[in-house]
């Protein structure tokens, strides 16, 4: 991405001068932890989760307080860096945005809960 | 007891299901209750696959300890619940590797350093390597590749050692096929399968089993010519219709007696059937909605579904949990505008805009975004997807207009 004055989406810390591509993403299982009465908490039915990452970059904390006023809420955090991992809209039927990829531990024997209740929010806004 | 080895190879053509297979056979031993892991041996140079283009490979697969592998792996944890590893894929690039970094540093004591033995040494060493653990009864390895590739020879090569080395009843080698049906002569076409199994025999492998890939039901004469000709038991001549959903193969496996054969050839019991209830309640609810949703995908790789195996898979998942079907629709991003927004989404009642790289697209992701956010309609991002939503707003609700 092109240098602008508000970078709200950042390289991470970790990531600069990294320049070889291969195997130098942030990878892996990474936990993150989950605000009671969050739409992700209800979906999970815990506070602390583990999922995995592929990503260089981040959102930028800096900007964060001015987010919250205006509404969006970081509702997943890392307990150990404090990166944002997950992001919601209170005040939408469902606006739920992850940084990493729920996608991968989704199993028939465990089916993803976000998927389940992004399908179950689906349902219910059908016209 | 004895860590026993599955070997699984493909001939004929690529795309025949190898992973499916394998993940199926695995399903139907862990239900037996048996301790079932799968590996992947891919024969391509690149060290992982983290850095190939989804268009041609399909979705990067990352696991718990942070490996980029191939999606086959997805396949596996899907289908048995359990966690992979860097250990479960292994690929030519990352053997070669270990090989030259080995003779940098001395550890072949001068010799002329060869395909046989340093290189096929290298692949049995991470053949075995979860095996060793301990963790597992029962170990499968796919190799990636159709035999009689030039890639694929040290694999094949390394089975055949490995066979020989491992007691005569530790190791079994299933060999997937194609069985053609002619069309202009209305009947199956066995030769193909006899051809590839005689590829393998060239490189001194003889399969237990075939698992033959076909639109038509095998009759008993096709069975026992495959039989005769290919050298393998009648019992072992499998017969793999295509399936409308892949989560029936485990099913269409076990009525083949798939999993039977194999403990058979392993000399494992195989006292119970398996208990596949929980499979067979998903798989019920997945052929039987009593709704269903439209959701679109939004992303940059949409041309190619592969690109984005997990999500869709994950949606199947879900879907069967609320007994509706999800009709999913994949929408390239860079198709979306301003104009065009409301248009391309209105018939939709949830979006999930997609993982993906690069500035390409972007554009189309954060019109999506404040279509859906400004209209109550159920949104979920993800990686990108989430990084484009946190822009959106800061742009459109914050006002922060050149924000990155």
């Amino acid at each position: 991405m092109t240098k602008t004055k508000d970078a709200v989406i950042d390289l991470m810390e970790s990531q600069k001068g990294v320049s070889k591509k291969g195997g130098t993403m942030r990878l892996g299982a990474y936990k993150c932890k989950l605000e009671k009465g969050s739409k992700s908490y209800t979906a999970y039915g815990k506070q602390l989760i583990s999922e995995r990452h592929r990503h260089r970059y981040e959102f930028n904390g800096k900007y964060l307080s001015q987010f919250e006023k205006k509404g969006m809420k970081a509702v997943g955090i890392n307990p150990d860096n404090d990166l944002v991992e997950v992001v919601e809209i209170p005040s939408h039927p469902w606006f739920v945005a992850v940084q990493y990829h729920p996608e991968l531990k989704s199993t028939v024997d465990a089916p993803h809960p976000l998927f389940v209740r992004f399908v179950k929010a689906a349902l219910d806004n059908k016209k | 007891m004895d860590t026993k080895y599955v070997f699984v190879t493909g001939g004929v053509t690529s795309s025949l299901g190898k992973g499916i297979i394998s993940a199926s056979l695995a399903k139907l031993l862990q239900k037996r209750g048996y301790r079932v892991t799968i590996q992947k041996f891919d024969p391509y140079l690149n060290v992982d696959p983290g850095t190939m283009n989804p268009y041609e490979h399909g979705e990067c697969y990352v696991t718990d300890d942070g490996a980029e592998t191939d999606l086959d792996l997805g396949h596996y944890e899907r289908f048995l619940n359990v966690p992979t590893s860097q250990a479960n894929n292994v690929t030519t690039g990352r053997v070669y590797q270990t090989v030259i970094d080995n003779e940098r540093e001395g550890k072949y004591l001068g010799k002329t350093v060869q395909i046989i033995p340093h290189v096929t040494d290298e692949i049995q060493r991470r053949m075995k390597i979860l095996g060793d653990s301990g963790d597992y009864d029962i170990v499968i390895t796919e190799l990636g590749g159709t035999v009689g590739d030039i890639e694929s020879l040290p694999y094949v090569e390394s089975v055949r050692q490995l066979k020989r080395k491992l007691g005569s009843d530790d190791s079994v080698v299933i060999h997937l096929t194609l069985v053609p049906y002619l069309k202009a002569a209305g009947e199956l076409k066995t030769k193909p399968t006899q051809h590839s199994v005689q590829k393998l025999l060239e490189a001194g492998v003889q399969p237990d089993i075939l698992v033959c890939r076909t639109e038509h039901k095998l009759s008993k004469e096709v069975r026992n010519k495959i039989s005769l000709f290919c050298n393998v038991n009648q019992n072992a001549v499998i017969e793999s219709i295509d399936a409308s959903t892949i989560y029936e193969v485990p099913l269409l496996m076990e009525k083949e007696k798939l999993d039977r054969v194999v403990l058979a050839k392993l000399r494992l019991p195989a006292n119970s059937d398996a208990d596949l209830d929980n499979w067979k309640d998903f798989l019920f609810k997945l052929k039987h909605p009593k709704n269903e949703v439209n959701i679109g995908l939004v992303g940059k790789y949409v041309e190619l579904p592969d690109a984005y195996k997990s999500i869709i898979e994950a949606f199947v998942h879900a879907g069967a949990v609320n007994e509706c079907k999800v009709n999913l629709s994949l929408l390239p991003s860079e198709n979306i505008n301003e104009d065009n927004v409301t248009d391309r989404l209105r018939s939709l009642d949830g979006v999930l805009v997609a993982p993906g790289f690069g500035d390409r697209g972007i554009e189309g992701k954060i019109n999506t975004i404040q279509y859906l956010r400004e209209n109550n309609i159920p949104f979920f991002g993800i990686c990108l997807g989430m990084q484009c939503a946190v822009i959106e707003f800061a742009r459109n609700v914050i006002g922060l207009k050149k924000c990155t």
